[in-house]
Order: C-alpha cells, then sequence, then structure tokens
C-alpha cells in the first residue's frame, strides 16, 4: 500500500496544474467567502437573536467555487492517465486495479484536505476581519465569527470534508466515465445541477425533496450554524448523504476499472 | 522464477473484431525472438494481455509460469515498451521513472541508471512532452529496463529511429538476450529483424503462421534456386526449361532457376554456347520469406494497382 502512495503522489505532485489547482481551491474559496461577507449587512438583523443572517454559513459561500476547482483537479487525475495511455503503464507497474484506485482516491482525497484546510481557515479569518466594519461589532452584542464557537467549527471542519468527499466523487466519476470532456461535465452537473434546478421547481414541498437528496444542497447543510430547525436536512445528516453518493460512485468505479480491459 | 513466456490457445475478440484466434508460442531465455505479423494480426493485443491489461477471452498467457496480475512486483520481472507515448506530456521524464520505481519498490538510484543505459540523462530534467519520438522510445526502453526484468517485450522499438537509434537498440536486444533474458520483439517489417532476432514467430489475422528459426525459414524460403545473369535470357529460358528446370524472368538480363542443381546450369548454359555474367545460389531476404508466409493472412491486402490506360 506505502509503494502505491508514494508513486502516486509523485504522479500528482510532478504536472505543474496540480499546483495551480490547489492554489485555485484555497483562492477562489477565500476570494468567494470574502465577497459574500463584505456585501452583508445588518438589515435583517434588528437585534442578535433574531439576526436572519448565518454569518459563519455565508463566510463559508465560497466553496460554491472552490469545489469546481476540486473537480478539475480530481477528474484530471484519472483522465490525463486515459488521455496519455499513461494508464497502460500504471496497470502494468500494479496490476491490482482496487490497490491503484484507491491509491488514486487517497492521494487525491488528502491534497484537496490539505488545500480546504487554509481556504476554509483563510474565510473564515476574513469574515471575523470584515464583519464588524460591516455593523456585526461586538458593541451590539454580535460575538466575533470564531473557530471556538460549536456551531462555527462544525461548519468549518465539515465543508473541508465536504470538499474531500467532492474530491472522493470526482475521482469515481472519471474512473466510470475515463475521458476528460465528458468526466468534467458529469462532475460539475453533479455539483451544480440541482442547486440551479431548485429555482425552477415552485411546489415547496418538491424543493425540499431535491434540497434533502441532492449532493451539493445536502452535503453544505453542515454549513448552517443558525435556523437549525428550518432546514431540508440536518447538517451531519446532509453530509451522510454526499458521503453516501461518494461511496456509489466508488463501488461502481471499483467494479468497471476492474471488469475492463485497461484502455 | 524461469524466464520465458507462454501463450496458450490465447483468444481474444472486441467488439465483432477477433483481434487473437487461439495463439500459442513461447519465447524462450536467451534468445531475441521476433513477432511479426501484418498490422492488425494481434501483436499488441497479444502483448497486452501477457501483461494483464486486456482480460482474454479464452486461454492463457503466463510470465515465468505465472499470470502477470499476480506479480506483487511486476517491473522486476516483466519489462515491456508497449507504445512510447504512454507518458503523460507534462511530466519530466526522470519523474515519469520515478513513480513506476516507488511502484515497484525500486530504489531511486535505478531511475539515474537506466536513463544513463539509454542516453538520457541531459533530458532528464525536461518534460517528456517536448521529446522526439527517437527520445519518447528511449525513455520507454528505459521504463522497460527499470526493474532489471528477465523477461522483456518491446512493441515495435525501432519507430521513429534514426540509423544510430537502430543500430543501437539492435546491440541492446541482442546483448539482453545474451545475458540469458527473453526477449520479444515485435515488428511488422522484416527486415527490421533481420540481424536481431534468432527466433520468429510468425502471426497473421490473430492465428499462428509458423514459429521457427531464423535460418529454417530462410532455407526454406530459397528452396534450393539459383540466380542467373546471362545477356542470352530468353534462349537461356529455353534451355533450362527444356531441361525440367522452372525458369522465371527477374529482370532484363536475369532469371531464377529452380529445380536444377548449379552444376547443371552451367554445364546446360556452357553446351549451348551461352555466355552468362553470375550465377550463384539464390538467398531469400528475410523480407521474402516473411511475404511467402503470410500472403492473405494480413487485415487488409491491397488490390494489385491497375493500370487506368
Amino acid at each position: 500500500m506505502s509503494r502505491i502512495l508514494r508513486a502516486e503522489w509523485t504522479k500528482l505532485r510532478t504536472v505543474p496544474s496540480t499546483a495551480w489547482l490547489v492554489a485555485a481551491v484555497v483562492a477562489l474559496t477565500v476570494a468567494l467567502g470574502t465577497a459574500a461577507v463584505a456585501s452583508l449587512d445588518t438589515e435583517y438583523c434588528p437585534t442578535p437573536t433574531t439576526c436572519a443572517e448565518d454569518t459563519a454559513r455565508i463566510s463559508l459561500t465560497g466553496v460554491w467555487l472552490g469545489q469546481a476547482a476540486v473537480a478539475v483537479l480530481a477528474v484530471l487525475a484519472v483522465t490525463n492517465e486515459y488521455a496519455s495511455a499513461l494508464i497502460r503503464s500504471t496497470l502494468a507497474a500494479t496490476p491490482s486495479r482496487l490497490l491503484v484506485l484507491t491509491g488514486k482516491v487517497a492521494v487525491v482525497t488528502a491534497t484537496v484536505l490539505a488545500a480546504a484546510v487554509p481556504g476554509v481557515a483563510g474565510s473564515v479569518l476574513a469574515a471575523r476581519v470584515i464583519l464588524p466594519s460591516n455593523g456585526f461589532t461586538a458593541a451590539d452584542g454580535y460575538a466575533p465569527l470564531s473557530l471556538a464557537d460549536g456551531p462555527t467549527l462544525r461548519a468549518a471542519a465539515g465543508t473541508v470534508l465536504y470538499l474531500g468527499l467532492v474530491a472522493v466523487i470526482g475521482v469515481g466519476i472519471a474512473t466510470i466515465v475515463r475521458g476528460t470532456a465528458a468526466a468534467l461535465t458529469a462532475a460539475l452537473t453533479v455539483l451544480y445541477a440541482v442547486p440551479l434546478l431548485v429555482r425552477f421547481v415552485s411546489d415547496p414541498a418538491w424543493q425540499e425533496q431535491l434540497q434533502r437528496w441532492s449532493p451539493s444542497s445536502a452535503g453544505l447543510a453542515i454549513q448552517a450554524t443558525t435556523g437549525l430547525d428550518r432546514l431540508p436536512i440536518q447538517p451531519w445528516a446532509g453530509l451522510g448523504v454526499l458521503a453516501g453518493y461518494a461511496a456509489v460512485t466508488l463501488v461502481c468505479a471499483a467494479a468497471l476499472f476492474r471488469a475492463r480491459d485497461a484502455g | 522464477m524461469d524466464a520465458d513466456i507462454k501463450v496458450r490457445d490465447l483468444r481474444k475478440r472486441y467488439g465483432s473484431t477477433l483481434a487473437v484466434d487461439g495463439l500459442s508460442f513461447t519465447v524462450p531465455p536467451g534468445r531475441v525472438t521476433g513477432f511479426v505479423g501484418p498490422n492488425g494480426a494481434g501483436k499488441s493485443t497479444t502483448m497486452r494481455i501477457v501483461l494483464g491489461l486486456d482480460a482474454p477471452d479464452e486461454g492463457t498467457a503466463l510470465v515465468g509460469g505465472r499470470p502477470y496480475r499476480s506479480l506483487r512486483s511486476p517491473l522486476r520481472h516483466v519489462g515491456a515498451l508497449l507504445d512510447a507515448a504512454a507518458v503523460h506530456p507534462p511530466r519530466r521524464a526522470a519523474d515519469h521513472l520515478l513513480w513506476m520505481a516507488q511502484a515497484s519498490g525500486l530504489p531511486r538510484r535505478r531511475v539515474d541508471e537506466v536513463l544513463g543505459m539509454v542516453g538520457l540523462e541531459s533530458a532528464a530534467h525536461r518534460p517528456a512532452g517536448g521529446f522526439s519520438l527517437g527520445m519518447r522510445q528511449r525513455l520507454g526502453i528505459a521504463a522497460a529496463l527499470l526493474g532489471d526484468p528477465p523477461i522483456l517485450m518491446f512493441d515495435e522499438p525501432v519507430n521513429g529511429l534514426d540509423p544510430d537509434g537502430i543500430r543501437w537498440i539492435r546491440e541492446l536486444l541482442r546483448s539482453l538476450a545474451a545475458q540469458g533474458r527473453a526477449v520479444l520483439v515485435s515488428s511488422h517489417l522484416m527486415g527490421e529483424l533481420e540481424d536481431t532476432a534468432d527466433h520468429l514467430v510468425v502471426i497473421g489475422r490473430g492465428r499462428l503462421v509458423t514459429e521457427t528459426g531464423v535460418g529454417t525459414l530462410l532455407a526454406a524460403a530459397s528452396g534450393g534456386r539459383v540466380a542467373l545473369r546471362t545477356s542470352h535470357r530468353s534462349e537461356a529460358m529455353t534451355v533450362l526449361a527444356t531441361a525440367g528446370a522452372t525458369v522465371t524472368a527477374t529482370g532484363r538480363e536475369t532469371v531464377t532457376v529452380a529445380g536444377l542443381p548449379t552444376e547443371r546450369v552451367i554445364a546446360l548454359l556452357t553446351e549451348h554456347g551461352l555466355p552468362f555474367s553470375e550465377v550463384a545460389a539464390h538467398r531469400a531476404s528475410l523480407e521474402e520469406a516473411y511475404m511467402e508466409l503470410t500472403r492473405g493472412a494480413g487485415e487488409f491486402t491491397a488490390a494489385p494497382v491497375r493500370d487506368a490506360s
């Protein structure tokens, strides 16, 4: 196992696109989160206790962009091998398909988690700095955004895990589809289709079902820190739904990888 | 572990194409075995199956007596050059070899050693995507040599190499065999193997045409024929044909005679006062022998070009 991990890590770090995509995960997450927090004011917050704004969740909005970079990183790690026939060298060196897939998933996911930590921490830090100047001051009773606060920590750590699960799904889809264009389309559809579709569904009951069972909407329930009773799905259950999708994708990928010729 | 490749009753179908159809042969150690056949004959498919990349529908392919997929460190047992493009272009040559070494638990110094063996030291830190086809071939050969394996397979290794490169790879193949390794080299051009291979596995349409020594094949193809050069071609042909030979004109002044020994040909010509400038036992080239063997065995056979006028 250690051999395949070392080999896959060498493969991932020795293509220049990996460093760019890791930087993009951090930068896009922080940038969009900062922009969202900067446009926030206290209009819907008559008092701290009746405030309708979930500041922790809004500070983590950047995950909507960061996940696209994660999906690209995860997909390319697999489809580049098929595009260049490198997969033949990979499977000649390590004939066990399960070992190759496990190594790939582990290395890509670990890299994404390592990128997600500064991305998420940077977002929370930026919000902590910006919010007071938008009226969320300690003098008015708003506690500064802090990872020492239980729900905020859960939202932040959960967002890191969310991006890790997106990486797993990306590797799984790419292993199933094998072509770069098709795999990227499939991965981005999985992440964005339902959240976009929900806007066109007028029936609230249907809306709630869609949000409860779609990978990204359910998974990002982990970011909620206020109004939990009104959520379509509870935070950890939501992340569990996403983990379920990741597991199913991975099982399908493993079965196909084993059954098919190397390509 | 024995250093050999044993293919038995191999069959593989891709969709409606039967790529390999009941193929059996053995690649013994200590020799260069040429694997020849027209394009589409099933050479690459067979090599992919030996490497466990594709699964056969029927039959077995064993390396050193074991299926490839059961090997824990396969690069230590079998080295293969399948296609020179199997490198991700942005990755540097040394990094490409490094991950392969790591996957097989080989020490990092092997990377520098094999780069030196193929003459790519100076290009080690350049992205492989910028390599010429010849350099990529060398990188692929370096990868095959990485685990110092007793069994080696090269699919069309001469492709894209310049004359120096071709000479280099011939010497390399011969020296690898001389060290006792089993070496399988595929080619669709027989001539490429003429000075390299000792043994030939000839296939066509996924089937074995023959498995034979190079010398035996050449002797059979030559068939005791005599090549003759004379300015009196038609008279000579008449005389020899009357004496029972099969005579074929091969040029304005040259004929090939089958069915008569050289001495008898000379005696007949002298007897009839026919001058000649050359008489020699005809030596078939490997290319000729191969054409003879694989006639009709190609996937696509071109129709003869017809004169439009």
